[in-house]
Order: structure tokens, then sequence, then C-alpha cells
């Protein structure tokens, strides 16, 4: 089980701060999220950063598997500051 | 063209300051032209709080036209805090009416006898009498000089009158609440060693405009471009606070004094929390749509909400996860005229030097009694406030700690800790005034936006900075807005699958970058590629291209820099607190190669000449 953080406008959209879901890949966890909280979810999403315990999943090598306990937090655009 | 208002308060005399059209040309406006006639102006080694000092205002081409975000303006002088050049940015109104009162600029000289208030009405310009002033919180004074006339305002608080090293100059606005905010390097001070409390402007003029018709058309253009942003959409929903639960994520909010760069409790101190349970309403300056302002409630009054870097500083940085307080405390600083940058940082210090044994201040981390007080005391420079209004340097200097003083040529960090984004940190060591955001922000390719550089990785880091810095200091010529060079990134970006291939490919490619950069700092693009330089030529009817910006930004980069050369700040000044130093050091060569600098940090005499910097 993932733990996701998500913020701002996905916030908006999933009325909550914080969920777990049942993922063993970025690519899962997206499309699980996607299909429960609809469209907008998923149209947001696209626009967002996906960290993984505090890493942007641009920088991490290899597949993007995620274990049990694994952070995820989902960031819109955000600039500052 | 405006005038340059010349002021002499020791001699009581009035003039106007002649600048020839190359210099205009060169040096555009805002910080440029400040750096410029700082440097002329100016001997070698004075006293920053001295007769001596000048205090340079300076406004933009665009400031007072309906362009967007362009009401701002520059003040440089020699910092007190630092010992360096000082520049600060401003928003609020006040640029926009002394450029209705016909004057692009202001040079102020000398001290005055007594308190004094400079008062400037279209040709009209006096000395007053200010001793009323004198003492007076920077609302009150606005209340005293103005009410609720169309005027601009700029004051110091008493944090000015005292000589607290990082006093700031206030612009007060009454309605909607968005104070603009000269926050940085100590400007409040020297204004306050000149004994001028206030200077209030205003004039019918209007700003005039090369190309009207032209200039008109592209302005509508960029206000529709800023609405469908998405590079700016979260300002007006969240305020620059919208940062602080991405900058933690990325861990890198700076906690207990640097040493973490997460925050438990960060969610108590968000933009979300802020909006959710403390916004009145949002607002903008002048001709802004972005509208990144916090209106919010304090007591039974509506006051400025706080921005990013303040919730950072004053919460995280300090342990406390009491919004209420943080909004408080920035209230007090608003009101007393100091930055809350350099306030919270020097508080965080003292608390890790008491933790360490070193000073007995009552501080703790996590606590927040007792700050309201200290706030005003370091203001008026009573009890223990009268060592922290020297800055986090001089008690380091004091007491012990250097290696965890977090500063920059004496100047406090903002709200990004460098160890977790190490091109922020090359830009904190490089920047001329010291620790600032404002003039080159790597961190927004680190840990921001659709495009993201690996923030751990120094590659491409060197190339990026000086980019960024050239960039942000050609905006800062022109004083508009730097939120507005987010809009730049067109929307289609924002599109690229954030974990599909394309997108880690590009972060990739980013971190291989740096030889294309050089190479396009170096070569000559005679295009029109940014609003920005559209807008410049525009107004000025002049032909300036995106190289020819970018180089503008270069010039003022170099000239502020040969002003630190001058005053004996080098290479042994770019440099960071042993705790966030990270990999600066394997940086800097290839970051002085780029710039046209000798090993010591000097710009090479060629580097002078091809960017026609006469010294």
């Amino acid at each position: 089980m993932a733990r996701v953080k998500v913020f701002s406008s996905l916030r908006e959209i999933t009325n909550e701060k914080e969920f777990v879901i049942e993922a063993r890949s970025v690519r899962e966890l997206i499309r699980k999220c996607s299909a429960i909280y609809g469209a907008d979810f998923k149209a947001a999403v696209h626009q967002s950063s996906i960290l993984v315990n505090g890493r942007d999943v641009r920088h991490l090598k290899g597949s993007l598997k995620l274990k049990e306990d694994d952070e995820v937090c989902l960031l819109p655009p955000a600039f500052g500051g | 063209m405006g005038k340059i208002l010349d002021v002499d308060l020791s001699t009581e005399t009035l003039g106007n300051y002649d600048i020839n059209d190359e210099t205009r040309k060169l040096y555009v406006g805002g910080k440029g032209l400040g750096a410029r006639l700082l440097f002329d102006n100016t001997e070698r080694g004075i006293d920053p709080l001295s007769p001596d000092n000048v205090l340079i205002i300076t406004t933009g081409p665009l400031t007072g036209t309906n362009a967007p975000s362009s009401s701002r303006f520059n003040v440089s002088t020699k910092s007190p805090l630092t010992g360096a050049i000082a520049s600060s940015s401003c928003g609020g109104d006040f640029g926009n009416h002394l450029k209705k009162a016909g004057y692009d600029g202001i040079i102020i000289r000398g001290k005055a006898k007594g308190p004094v208030c400079l008062v400037i009405e279209n040709d009209s310009v006096a000395i007053n009498e200010g001793s009323e002033l004198w003492g007076l919180e920077t609302d009150e004074v606005l209340d005293k000089v103005v009410g609720e006339d169309n005027k601009g305002v700029l004051t110091i608080g008493p944090a000015g009158e005292n000589l607290v090293l990082y006093a700031s100059i206030i612009a007060p606005r009454p309605s909607p609440k968005r104070s603009g905010i000269a926050g940085r390097c100590g400007v409040g001070a020297v204004m306050g060693s000149k004994n001028l409390k206030a200077i209030v402007a205003s004039g019918n003029k209007k700003v005039p405009i090369a190309e009207p018709d032209k200039f008109k058309k592209r302005v509508k253009g960029q206000f529709d471009s800023l609405k469908d942003s998405a590079g700016v959409a979260m300002y007006s929903e969240y305020g620059t606070a919208n940062l602080i639960n991405p900058i933690n994520a990325h861990n890198a909010l700076p906690t207990r004094n640097f040493k973490l760069g997460s925050f438990k409790n960060a969610e108590a101190i968000s933009g979300e929390r802020l909006t959710e349970k403390y916004l009145v309403k949002s607002s903008g300056c002048s001709a802004c749509t972005i509208k990144c302002g916090r209106v919010v409630k304090y007591k039974d009054k509506e006051v400025k909400g706080p921005e990013y870097e303040t919730l950072a500083l004053f919460g995280a940085n300090l342990g406390i996860d009491e919004m209420d307080k943080i909004i408080e405390w920035n209230y007090i600083c608003d009101q007393m005229g100091m930055d809350t940058i350099s306030s919270a940082q020097t508080i965080a210090f003292a608390m890790e030097l008491t933790e360490n044994g070193l000073l007995d201040t009552g501080l703790s981390f996590g606590s927040s009694e007792n700050i309201s007080e200290l706030l005003k005391d370091i203001a008026h420079r009573k009890g223990l406030g009268k060592d922290l209004a020297d800055g986090a340097r001089a008690l380091s200097l004091r007491y012990g700690g250097e290696e965890y003083a977090i500063h920059s040529k004496g100047l406090e960090l903002p709200g990004y800790n460098p160890s977790f984004c190490v091109g922020q940190g090359l830009s904190y060591a490089t920047t001329n005034r010291g620790g600032c955001h404002m003039g080159g922000y790597v961190i927004a390719l680190e840990a921001m936006g659709p495009l993201v550089a690996d923030p751990l990785s120094i590659k491409a880091k060197p190339e990026l900075t000086v980019m960024f810095q050239n960039l942000f200091d050609s905006l800062n010529c022109l004083d508009v807005c730097v939120f507005t060079m987010f809009s730049l990134f067109p929307n289609i970006i924002y599109r690229i699958k954030p974990s599909g291939l394309m997108n880690r490919a590009i972060s990739s490619i980013l971190l291989r970058s740096g030889p294309v950069i050089s190479l396009l700092l170096k070569t000559r693009i005679p295009l029109k590629i940014t609003i920005s330089e559209k807008l410049l030529s525009d107004v000025t009817g002049e032909k300036y291209s995106f190289s020819d910006l970018l180089k503008v930004g270069e010039r003022v980069f170099n000239m502020e820099r040969r002003y630190n050369v001058r005053e004996g700040i080098a290479h042994s000044d770019d440099t960071l607190a042993t705790r966030v130093k990270g990999p600066l050091d394997k940086m800097l060569p290839r970051y002085y190669e780029l710039r046209g600098w000798n090993e010591d940090g000097i710009p090479q005499k060629d580097t002078l000449d091809r960017l026609e910097i006469r010294v």
C-alpha cells in the first residue's frame, strides 16, 4: 500500500489530503487514482510532478516500482516565492 | 524620458541629475540604472550609514504604463548589513505615482538635520519637516500623510529610524491591502540614517510610449496569455504560499535553522491552510492579474498576509506551526519596517546559539513565546533585540557558530535549503547582494514546474545559474514582476505526462544542456522571443532583441560585481555556511569561467569591454 499525498488543485478534486492505495508501480497508481477520482483528476495529474519518497520520478532510474509504505506526493505546478 | 530628481538633504538643495542617452540604453532602468548611479556617486569604502552613502530609487521603462505587473521600482544603495551593493525590488503603486509626477528616479544624498518628509507633486518638490511622523509605524504614516488620497507613499518604520541593519522600506497602500516592500539588505536603515521618514509622490503626467498602437495590442495579448497560463494559475488561489507543501515534499524547506529540509507540520503553515482558514480575498499590484497577494484576518483587522518566504522562515525554520502567530509576526514586521526573512533567520540562529550554550536568549525551536515582543525590541534596539538587530553574521562573529550562521555575504538566506537544491545554492553564493532568490531562481528548474533538473546534481548548474541571473537582472531593469516569467512556459509543456518517458528524457537532457546553454549565452540571436523585449522596444523606440535583453542582464550583473570588487568583496565571499555549502566549490570555477572572471572572481578587462562597462 502506498501513501498518497495530494496538494492544491488536486486536493480540491479528491476532497482529501491523503489516502492509501494498492499499487505496484507509479503508472498503476496514477491509473487507479484516475479511475477513482475521474477525468478532472486525470487531467490535473498530467500537469503534476510526482515524487516518491521526496524524489521526483524524473530523476529516478528504473521502472518506478513502488514498495510497501512508499510515500507518493502529487504536486500540481507551483511557483514562488 | 522622465527626469532623475537629485536631492541633497544636508544642503537642502534640489536639482535634476543628467543621464546621457547611452547610459539609459545600456542600463535601461530599475536595478541596472541603480547600480550604475551608485558606482558613479559614491566613493570606495564609505560607511553605509553615513551621509556619504546615497539612496537611489529607480523605476523601469514600463513603470506607470498599463503593461502587466509593471508598477514596480528598485532601491539601490550600499548595504549596512553586508557592505556590498544593495538592491531591493518593490511592488505596490509608488512607482506609478513617481513616474506620473515626471520622474524616472530619485538620488538622495547627505543627511537632514532632523526628521523630514520629501513631497513630490508633478514639478513641485519640497523637503518638509517630518518630526510629527518620526516614531510612527508604517500604516500610521500612511494615515497621517495621505489618508485615502491617491498618492504614492514610501516610508520607514521604527526599525529604519533605529538603524536595524535589515530594516526595510514600505510602500503602504490603504485598499486593497497590497503594500509593496523593499525588504532586503537594510535599505530602510540607510533611509533612517538620512533622517528621511517618508516620500510622497503624485502627478498627472502621461508616461511617454514611442509606439503606442503596437504597445496597446501587445499589452492586451500579454494579459490574455497570463489569464490562460498554467504557470501563474495557482497564485490567485494560494498566493506564493502555494510553495510550502511542494518545497517540503522536495525536502528543501528550511527547518530548524536549515538543519533539515522537511517540516512535519508543514501543512499547518501551507498555502492551502492560509486559503481555507484565513483568506479574505486575493489582491494584486496595479495592472496585475496574477494577484499573488493575500488579505487575511488578524484580530479585528484585515491585513496583508504572509508570503512563502515568511511562512517558511518564521514557520518551519523556527519549528513553529502556528499560522496565527506567523500572521501576527508578519504584521509586526510590516509595521516596524523590518525584513521578515532576515528577522526570522536571525532569530533561528539565536535559537541554535542558545541550544548550543553559546548565548542565553530564552528562545527555543518550536516555541512561539515572546517572539512578538522580541520583534518590537529588535525594531527599537532594546534588550536582546539590540544584539539581534545586526543580523546573523554579526551574531556569529560575536558568539560563534559561524558554520551554521545561514547567510551569503551577510544577507540571510531565503526559504530554499541549498543542501537539497545545489544550483540554488550556487546562485545564493554568487548573487551580488548576497543570500537572495530574486537575483536568480534556479530552484524553478530544480523543484517546480514542468521541467526539472535533478536538484542534487551539479551538472549544468553553473550554466543554468548564469542564465537565470542574467534573465532576472534584465527583468529587474524593466521593473516588471518576475512572476510574469513563469507564463513563458507554454501550456503544452504541462501536458507532457510527468511519469512518462518523454518527460524523463527531457529532465535527463537538461542535465546535459550545459554546452548548449553556454553557446546560447555567447550567441547573438537578433530575434524578439519574449514579450519583455517587445514591450521594451515599443516603449523606448529602441530595438531590443532577446539577446540584447539578456546582455543588459549580464551587464548589470557585472556592474554590480564591479561595485562589490571595489568594496573588497570577491571570491572569498562567494560562499555559504558549512552546513549548507554542499558541492559549491566544485561549481564555482566553471561559473567564473562562464562569467569571464579570473580565479579571484574579478571581472576581466575584456569582459568589461565586451559589456561596455566603463569604470
